[in-house]
């Protein structure tokens, strides 16, 4: 077991007016891990940092940072790393100067400061930005600036909110490579703030989601996407073929009834439930066999086709109002299949989810 | 078309400003030989050589000094609390504080000598006891200084505030995160990134102060002189215009140093904003020590506040009971003087040159605002200066300059109103400038792009788009122009023909002749000057316009 660096114990937290910004939030950041706090907007994803950071004062509940309980301690005494999305540099000093200013804080001598921002700037590539103004640099030189600024004084934890939010996409996909490599080769604990889940779900190890104020679920990437714990996280994480269902049980075989119609489900999916109740069946696009005509085959229409980084994506027409996503990696298709076509379709059982309505 | 117009619109400012500012002040400054059998640089020499003379530049500047030093330390503190706290009626006290601004100077300077004059029994006491606010001597230092306090104490605290409140909080918070003590944060990030704003506000307040006439010329009594003073008694008492020409040169040459250090502190405060540019973001009053903050801050207020209010309440009593008298016996002509005038004729006067100010001085205004707007060169700083200069340069030497430049073998405009209303004209244009520019700097080339892409030709542009945007600003600058020439004191006195005399004017020459009916008459005109600049004040307000902080 890794040592914890940072330990949350039931923090909650109002603002004036606003009630539960958080609300019984507990979780753990272990040594050299990096974890992804994924959330929408006014979730409390910020909120929780700056607690961390001792911006603002829980409410109720401890913070554990290597072991000391530190409600007490100004933010100016916590040490710890924290990067803001818009990096905040300070306009009044040049690059040298900004990334300087924790080790001076911390009365570092002048040559020592010398040699660690030298290494810092080494380190990102920009060795060569060190006496230039902060209004010269370009989106991922600044973030680079703020970046190594947040990590020169070495802090135990370090926390950035959303810091490729402000750069286009091509950069930030660069630059989430560059960080997922700095943070490992360095061996950083990191609280990764983001809104975006694939952003979250590249770099984080684990994922904390966050929904108004409260833990939805904490679990590995992977996890969350084919085990979603509820409703949210699956919308969320973006989870498509939520298909509301009820229940039936014939004969020691297990059926769920919805749009699809009655489909039998592999008997170790569900324990302690009860006909009638009710579910929302989770079929992951990649479970729809398509172009195949069984007995138990549905018939759809390719409303539909989008072409995705190594797959195409099908989305097809049941009915009226229903309609089912299917993905195919690209290579994999049987034949050719154009908008507008019929097209039988089935799912692998095996792989769908039931999840709570 | 469109290249005409464009034209237009650089060279009409440009050929107002030559015609009506550079040419006379060229001709004022060179034409000396023809006034005197002293020449030029003689005059210059004499000044130099004249310890009088020398005192008086001398208490120019110390005054100046003292003036924008204590403005900005009672001022600062008050920025603190306006860009850190919420609190019940931080808008109210905001826009009341904008009431000494536009309120004309001379209206203030009445309030204070009501305040130390020999009805207020508060101040009976403090010059009894004390000694201190002892007006009797002639001249007050310590009026003086808290004149231009109150005065320019608005100015300060709309620009700084302003300033200060659309930092971006983050960076405060980075400094902490990275170890900083709130002392730290404030030696090495607060007081660094509004360094730059801080001069600049102090330049403009110096400018001001440096130039400060009405203040200078009624409460010093002839006591204390600066040069602008000095300039108005060479001209009226002592007939020496070499001198008054002179002592202009000089202070033209040090208003222009200043407007330049101004000019280039406010352009690197601009760029420190567009870097750190974040939400305004404000803390409400948690602990007693918030509570302490933000009621010294109020009290200020109602301190700067309160000379008006007494004044107000003043001119409703007469020898100690209610009464109306001072406001009526404005219209009995006592003395059956062959120059009475009819109170109503000088507030038809002022209201009139106000509108022909405003008719002139908006479109001039917006035409320069264009200009400098679009002008992205290195000069710049200068080229703002240039056209800004009229902040600087002396109204009483304006009304000097006009008055000799606008006579000459073609046209003679000297008994008309015309060098009156084109010395506020020329004194309210900057104005309108520091009020329009920021709107139309905010205008993003993308809108108007996208217009041009949209296929709207510039007049369109212009027409359909930017003058929508700009017509609260537009509005709000027409108030302000409105206001200055109502309350324009120093050019005024100088150019105005006793049948023109605005409101300003004819109270100083009440409180220029002996006695205390004079005197009520005086404080009942100022209130009159002071209800209508209210007005003015709340119509702004009712505009609800905050953007003029930017100066």
């Amino acid at each position: 077991m890794r040592n914890s660096v940072l330990e949350i114990n039931r923090i909650s937290k109002n603002f004036d007016g606003k009630v539960n910004i958080l609300s019984d939030v507990t979780f753990s950041l272990f040594e050299n891990e990096i974890v992804g706090i994924l959330g929408p907007s006014g979730s409390g994803k910020s909120t929780l940092l700056r607690l961390i950071a001792g911006l603002e004062l829980p409410d109720s509940g401890i913070i554990n940072l290597n072991g000391i309980d530190v409600s007490g301690i100004a933010p100016h005494k916590r040490g710890v790393g924290l990067m803001f999305q818009d990096l905040s540099l300070f306009p009044h000093l040049n690059v040298f100067d900004n990334i300087a200013f924790g080790l001076k804080m911390d009365n570092w001598q002048q040559a020592d400061i010398k040699n660690r921002v030298d290494e810092l700037l080494s380190f990102l590539r920009i060795d060569h930005l060190q006496a230039r103004s902060t209004d010269s640099l370009s989106g991922g030189e600044s973030q680079r600036v703020a970046l190594a600024r947040a990590l020169a004084p070495n802090p135990p934890l370090l926390m950035l909110d959303e810091p490729l939010g402000s750069l286009d996409r091509k950069l930030r996909h660069e630059l989430l490579r560059e960080m997922k490599d700095l943070i490992a080769t360095m061996g950083l604990s990191v609280l990764y703030v983001t809104h975006d889940q694939e952003e979250a779900f590249s770099i984080g190890e684990r994922i904390i989601l966050l929904n108004k104020g409260s833990v939805e679920q904490i679990d590995s990437p992977i996890q969350m996407i084919t085990r979603p714990g509820s409703r949210f996280v699956a919308d969320f994480v973006g989870t498509v073929n939520m298909i509301p269902v009820e229940l039936l049980d014939r004969n020691n075989k297990i059926f769920v009834d919805g749009f699809l119609g009655v489909l039998e489900l592999p008997k170790e999916k569900l324990v302690d439930s009860y006909s009638g109740d009710k579910f929302t069946l989770i079929i992951s696009p990649y479970s729809i066999i398509l172009g195949q005509q069984t007995t138990d085959s549905l018939l759809g229409m390719i409303k539909q086709i989008n072409v995705g980084p190594g797959y195409l994506e099908y989305e097809i027409l049941l009915d009226s109002q229903n309609i089912l996503v299917a993905r195919q990696n690209i290579g994999n298709n049987s034949r050719e299949l154009k908008k507008g076509d019929s097209v039988p379709l089935r799912f692998n059982m095996d792989e769908v989810e039931l999840l709570p309505w | 078309m469109i290249m005409n117009l464009s034209i237009l619109v650089k060279i009409s400012p440009l050929i107002f400003l030559i015609v009506f500012l550079y040419f006379p002040i060229a001709n004022l400054l060179f034409s000396l030989d023809e006034l005197s059998n002293r020449s030029y640089i003689e005059s210059l020499l004499a000044i130099g050589r004249t310890p009088y003379y020398l005192d008086v530049i001398g208490f120019t500047f110390l005054q100046a000094l003292i003036s924008t030093f204590l403005v900005m330390v009672v001022a600062m503190p008050c920025c603190y609390v306006l860009a850190k706290y919420k609190f019940p009626g931080k808008s109210i006290a905001l826009a009341l504080l904008t009431v000494p601004f536009i309120m004309p100077p001379i209206v203030l300077v009445i309030a204070l000598l009501v305040f130390v004059g020999p009805n207020n029994p508060l101040m009976n006491m403090l010059v009894e006891r004390l000694n201190f606010f002892n007006f009797g001597t002639g001249g007050n230092f310590f009026l003086i200084l808290i004149a231009h306090v109150i005065f320019e104490f608005s100015i300060v605290v709309r620009l700084i505030s302003n300033f200060w409140s659309n930092l971006n909080k983050n960076i405060y918070e980075v400094a902490a995160v990275l170890g900083a003590s709130p002392r730290k944060i404030f030696i090495t990030i607060t007081f660094p990134i509004l360094k730059p704003a801080i001069i600049a506000a102090g330049s403009l307040i110096f400018m001001f102060t440096f130039t400060s006439f009405g203040v200078i010329l009624i409460l010093g009594g002839g006591f204390f002189s600066t040069m602008e003073t000095e300039i108005y008694y060479s001209i009226f008492k002592y007939f020496d215009l070499t001198i008054a020409v002179a002592l202009s040169f000089i202070q033209i040459i040090f208003t222009i140093i200043v407007l330049l250090i101004y000019s280039v502190f406010q352009s690197r405060a601009n760029r420190t904003l567009r870097l750190t540019q974040g939400e305004k973001r404000y803390i409400p009053i948690r602990s007693k020590n918030d509570l302490i903050q933000v009621s010294l801050f109020l009290l200020t207020t109602v301190i700067v506040l309160s000379p008006y209010l007494f004044l107000l309440v003043r001119s409703l009593f007469f020898d100690g009971s209610f009464s109306v008298d001072p406001y009526t016996s404005l219209f009995i002509n006592i003395d059956d003087s062959y120059f009475f005038l009819s109170p109503l004729k000088v507030v038809a006067n002022s209201l009139f040159f106000g509108f022909l100010t405003v008719i002139v001085a908006v479109p001039l205004g917006i035409c320069v605002s264009y200009y400098l707007g679009k002008q992205k060169s290195k000069f710049g700083n200068i080229l703002d200066s240039f056209y800004m200069s009229t902040l600087g340069i002396s109204s009483v030497v304006l009304g000097l300059a006009l008055l000799m430049g606008l006579h000459n073998s073609v046209i003679d405009l000297r008994t008309t109103w015309v060098p009156l209303v084109v010395a506020h004209i020329l004194i309210s244009y900057p104005f309108v400038v520091r009020i329009i520019l920021p709107t139309l700097n905010s205008i993003g080339p993308n809108l108007i792009g996208s217009a041009i892409n949209l296929g709207s030709s510039p007049w369109k542009v212009f027409t359909r788009l930017e003058l929508p945007i700009l017509s609260k600003s537009i509005l709000v600058s027409a108030v302000f122009s409105f206001a200055i020439s109502m309350g324009e004191f120093g050019a005024s006195l100088l150019i105005t023909r006793p049948e023109h005399a605005t409101i300003p004017v004819h109270i100083y020459r009440y409180l220029s002749q002996p006695g205390q009916a004079n005197f009520e008459h005086a404080i009942a005109m100022s209130c009159i000057l002071m209800l209508m600049a209210t007005l003015g004040f709340i119509l702004i307000e009712k505009l609800r316009y905050r953007g003029w902080g930017d100066f």
